[in-house]
């Protein structure tokens, strides 16, 4: 996925800031559209209905969290392809890998850096190959 | 996509020149303009294009702009029109261009090249990005002036960013290709953009952080207290967990660190275990107040929260009087949560209480509400430069040794029975505190963010301004009269109207000539400042705006507005207002209380021969003697003004006539006992003759009031004279 591509990208995240800034980067760096969710039951309609191009999903939700909206999506298989990038802000080693081996295609670490963002996510992508 | 595909703009305008100017300008932007010099020509290229707007002016060598917009509305063609004309239209045009014209924006000529070309793309969709080989074909063409053009408009549009400084530097000197070196400027300039829009939230995230940090500490707190609440352990969690990762996000670094310490000790925190937990109890309130500490210096940083704007401010309200039933009140839970209350126990310590500080209500309660010196105190608080319009409540019981009209001659505005209760006393209060925002300074804001207005109005209101809103600049004539601000904030960017054209409106209007206007705008570069100067404006705000700075500006162009006010509605002789003022307020009085309303006129007695006798000064006295009384005595909701030569006027609402008649016998009691020395030592006493007309009664309609109490007056001072031969 390169920046100056069209493509769609839902962002699931409770915080108003944090999807204010994902945002603001994404779509003033890159030729990405997002699209926003602010709770897992609000993300799995939408990428059902949207299937977007990338899943970035907030672990730490109210009500559902990240990696049960994460295995929902995998279940559905109209969603299930579609690569997801985890964020939090705290990351184990171990966490990460379990997360990998249920196959997430990566995860980003809190604090996000605007600048960086997209450069962060084309890599994770490039290294599963999408 | 071939190049002929970029969107097209057609500007019909017989001006060469500015044909010319508006082609260079969106030309650069990848608009594709074509020129029409006449309706017809336009017609033509109409007929076999397809247009994203017209950019229209009003004197064409053959059908007039607007008579062509109507034209093409008619005939159903409903592509955006922006009209661009050099005739300045009023109001009416105005709406006929919006509403039935559907004009997208309305611009004066002549324009400012840099704010056309935004005010054209704020209502534009943007164009379509070119593909990747569209781009490399582009980007051959590529000369030197371009980057040139570029690198400016980064130096000018960021010039306080510390990115756009070091990057600049080394991509101008960087051994790149022209096409290479387009692309990282472009690419910078996006960059800067979304630094520019992170820190703009980051201004409101701080102002969130003062309320989320203190939740934080409550939690903390009420774990520690009862280490079986869970509920507040796993708020204090997951609020640690997400402020880690948000105030990181927007560079808050220290802020994130002490929430992620805060998260982690939480989480290894064994409660049974008490001697670890000492340790770790101790570590979590250095983070805690680490966090706060830090959250505070961001914000002196940005030199925008030295205030906290988001406290309600309390009504303050003194309470005179030593009696239980006054103590307990005012340290009731219901009146301590909505006021401010001091107590003292004299009138002596009231008055020098009221000298110094400012109230938003005096409540007078037993024994004091009975005391010999109450007219006196009352008398003297109206003098008073901070409380001369404070509201007097008296608590008192049934056995009052003054009268009804004695205190409401006094200036009391509420009467309370000794078994008030708290909650109806702070009802009281706060009605008479809203009262009193007529004597605020009154603030408009016209933008059509609504964010932003939200945000300046929440500092100035916390900052005693009262504040009013527009998000629609084309009501903007009505709001002033409506509302009657003292001074304008006003956007340069909306849409329909630009704030330029907003302030030159404003400023055709000879009652708001005056007014201070103050810009807001996202360029206060050289250019910006002259063309809010040129628009007619005083000064100009920059956006992200900034507490500080907001409240200084504000606040330096209120004084002058209001010693303008002064000179401009209050008569210098006796500080009560001059007469056009009178009869204008009277006026708007009379429209809200048209069922209960009264004017009083007075003439001074003899006049003439007082100044024959005992001389101007003496005659001088004898009015600023008059014009004090008046000014001491009564509430403040009563109006007082000056009429003629030798006359005053008072203005009552919701008084009855007996109350009425009454009122003036104790003023025309207390004004003639007072006794004047003449020139030469000699003393005498003076009187005065009054008209009053009351509404039902004498009229429907003000001037008929107006008439009629002046009628009443001659009636008075014939009927005296006649008695006197």
């Amino acid at each position: 996925m390169k920046t100056t591509e069209e493509k769609k990208i839902l962002l699931v995240e409770d915080d108003d800031n944090i999807r204010l800034i994902t945002r603001t980067s994404l779509e003033g760096l890159t030729s990405w559209k997002v699209i926003e969710a602010n709770s897992g039951h609000v993300a799995l309609g939408l990428a059902d209905a949207e299937l977007p191009d990338l899943i970035l999903l907030d672990i730490m939700m109210p009500g559902m969290d990240g990696p049960t909206t994460f295995s929902h999506l995998k279940e559905n298989a109209s969603t299930g392809a579609i690569p997801v990038i985890f964020m939090t802000a705290k990351v184990q080693t171990q966490e990460v890998e379990g997360y990998i081996k249920l196959g997430a295609a990566g995860v980003i670490t809190k604090p996000i850096d605007p600048m960086l963002l997209p450069e962060q996510i084309t890599s994770i992508l490039e290294v599963v190959g999408k | 996509m071939t190049a002929d595909d970029r969107p097209k703009i057609l500007i019909v305008d017989d001006d060469e020149a500015f044909r010319n100017l508006v082609v260079r300008l969106l030309t650069q932007r990848g608009f594709e303009i074509l020129e029409a010099r006449t309706t017809r020509d336009a017609n033509v290229l109409l007929a076999r294009n397809k247009f994203v707007l017209l950019i229209v002016d009003y004197k064409l060598p053959d059908v007039d702009g607007m008579t062509w917009i109507q034209q093409l509305r008619d005939r159903n063609i409903n592509v955006p029109v922006a009209f661009c004309s050099g005739i300045w239209c009023d109001q009416r045009t105005f709406n006929w261009l919006r509403n039935i014209l559907r004009v997208a924006l309305v611009l004066n000529k002549p324009i400012d090249p840099q704010l056309f070309v935004e005010v054209i793309e704020s209502v534009l969709p943007p164009p379509p990005k070119m593909t990747v080989t569209q781009e490399v074909e582009a980007l051959a063409r590529v000369d030197k002036s371009i980057i040139q053009i570029e690198y400016e408009q980064i130096l000018n549009k960021f010039p306080g960013s510390s990115l756009a400084k070091s990057e600049l530097e080394g991509i101008i000197n960087s051994p790149d290709t022209q096409t290479e070196l387009l692309d990282r400027l472009k690419m910078l300039r996006r960059k800067l953009e979304v630094e520019e829009a992170v820190n703009v939230a980051k201004v409101k995230y701080l102002g969130e952080l003062g309320q989320t940090w203190p939740m934080l500490t409550k939690h903390v707190r009420q774990y520690k207290d009862d280490h079986k609440n869970r509920a507040a352990y796993e708020n204090a969690v997951g609020l640690a967990h997400k402020l880690r990762g948000t105030a990181g996000s927007f560079h808050i670094n220290k802020v994130s660190h002490a929430a992620g310490k805060l998260e982690d000790m939480l989480q290894s925190l064994d409660p049974t275990d008490d001697l670890s937990s000492e340790v770790i109890w101790s570590e979590i309130f250095r983070h805690l107040s680490e966090g706060e500490i830090s959250i505070r210096e961001e914000r002196e940083a940005l030199g925008s929260f030295t205030i906290n704007e988001n406290v309600v401010q309390l009504a303050r309200v003194l309470f005179v009087g030593s009696s239980p039933l006054l103590q307990a009140l005012a340290t009731s839970g219901d009146i301590t949560t909505a006021c401010e209350c001091s107590v003292v126990s004299t009138l002596q310590t009231a008055l020098a209480t009221v000298r110094n500080t400012r109230f938003n209500a005096v409540v007078i309660g037993p024994p004091l509400s009975n005391h010999p010196e109450l007219l006196k105190f009352t008398q003297e608080v109206r003098i008073s430069e901070e409380n001369q319009q404070v509201p007097l409540l008296l608590i008192s019981s049934a056995e009052q040794d003054f009268s009804y009209v004695q205190l409401k001659y006094a200036g009391i505005s509420e009467f309370l029975s000794e078994t008030v209760s708290p909650v109806d006393l702070v009802a009281a209060v706060n009605r008479l505190a809203g009262e009193q925002e007529q004597y605020k300074s009154r603030v408009l804001l016209v933008d059509d963010d609504e964010v932003l207005t939200n945000f300046v109005s929440r500092v100035l209101r916390s900052n005693n301004y009262v504040v009013d809103s527009l998000n629609e600049p084309i009501r903007v004539m009505e709001k002033l009269y409506e509302f009657e601000p003292q001074l304008l904030v006003l956007d340069v960017i909306m849409p329909g109207l630009t704030g330029y054209d907003v302030c030159r409106l404003i400023r055709g209007d000879i009652r708001w000539k005056d007014m201070p206007v103050l810009f807001l705008t996202a360029k206060s570069n050289q250019e910006g400042r002259a063309n809010a100067f040129r628009a007619g404006g005083d000064d100009l705000l920059s956006k992200p705006v900034l507490t500080e700075e907001l409240l200084a500006r504000v606040s330096t162009y209120l004084q002058v507005a209001k010693l303008k006010q002064v000179q401009a509605e209050i008569d210098p002789a006796t500080n009560v207002f001059n007469r056009n003022t009178f009869l204008r307020r009277a006026e708007k009085l009379f429209s809200a209380n048209s069922d209960n309303y009264s004017i009083c006129l007075f003439a001074i007695d003899q006049f003439d021969k007082i100044g024959q006798q005992y001389g101007e000064f003496a005659c001088e006295t004898v009015v600023a003697t008059l014009g004090k009384l008046l000014r001491t005595r009564f509430q403040p909701t009563v109006l007082k003004g000056r009429w003629g030569e030798k006359g005053f006027a008072l203005c009552f609402a919701d008084e009855e006539e007996g109350a009425i008649a009454q009122l003036m016998e104790l003023l025309l009691e207390e004004f003639s006992a007072m006794t004047f020395a003449g020139q030469h030592g000699e003393t005498f006493h003076s009187t005065f003759s009054i008209g009053v007309s009351r509404a039902p009664e004498d009229g429907s309609i003000f001037e008929q009031l107006r008439d009629r109490a002046v009628q009443k007056l001659l009636d008075n001072i014939h009927e005296r004279l006649t008695r006197v031969k």
